[in-house]
């Protein structure tokens, strides 16, 4: 996958637990560690939207392109 | 919520129907089996009175053996089929519906029309009855790969939807 989640390092700048997280953005703790273990095949636009909400950063900061 | 309970019943009945089937026609299979030689034995005299292998069967008992090993392979498969649609069923009942080892089941069920038409087109060459059996067969076989494929792809979006975050 060309799309890498960096969601763990902005939890770790914010400090923030993954299942608080998960709480405040209205997902269960097991979807956010698909997210977190790049399992996941999409994110919903209002599922990011929230996530940069409580973590105060922007979608790049999250989502990454490295080419294979 | 009233629609959904009908159709919810609806479905229990249709389960219930096809298991019913099912459960018949495992006993059809062993009645076959049990008696084979006497169902084969009575085709065969049909087919000698019907058709111009008029008078002794002696010169046919070749053929006539071909029939019956044909037949019992067209029961054997028979039966790999009801035992794929029993555990098929099953299955629907648990509430597993969209999974893969359904589609496994699904492909068994075809290997069994497969196999059953092919013995049917062999069988043709001693009674041409069986041509039409066989037609059948072919016929089922490429219905249930239809329903398979679109298993697949019903399977594929669920699994895409459960990983869409």
């Amino acid at each position: 996958m060309a799309i890498i989640v960096n969601i763990d390092v902005m939890m770790a700048k914010r400090k923030i637990s993954a299942g608080d997280l998960a709480s405040r953005i209205g997902i269960t703790p097991a979807n956010l560690s698909i997210l977190k273990n790049q399992k996941a095949k999409a994110v919903r636009f209002s599922t990011l939207n929230d996530i940069c909400k409580v973590l105060e950063c922007q979608p790049g900061d999250i989502l990454e392109y490295v080419e294979d | 919520m009233d629609t959904k309970n009908k159709r919810e019943g609806q479905i229990k009945t249709v389960l219930l129907g096809t298991k019913i089937s099912t459960i018949v026609m495992m006993f059809f299979c062993a009645v076959s089996i049990v008696f084979g030689y006497y169902i084969c034995l009575y085709s065969w005299g049909i087919d000698v009175v019907g058709g111009q292998r008029a008078t002794n069967l002696i010169p046919d008992l070749p053929a006539f053996v071909l029939f019956v090993i044909d037949f019992y392979i067209c029961i054997c498969f028979a039966i790999v089929i009801l035992v794929g649609v029993w555990l098929l069923l099953r299955n629907l009942e648990a509430g597993e519906v969209f999974v893969r080892k359904n589609t496994k089941l699904l492909n068994l069920i075809t290997l069994g029309c497969v196999g059953i038409a092919i013995f049917c087109f062999i069988g043709g060459l001693v009674s041409l009855s069986t041509v039409l059996i066989g037609a059948v067969g072919l016929f089922m076989a490429l219905i249930v790969q239809c329903v398979k494929v679109l298993m697949d792809k019903a399977i594929d979006l669920r699994e895409e939807l459960d990983l869409t975050i």
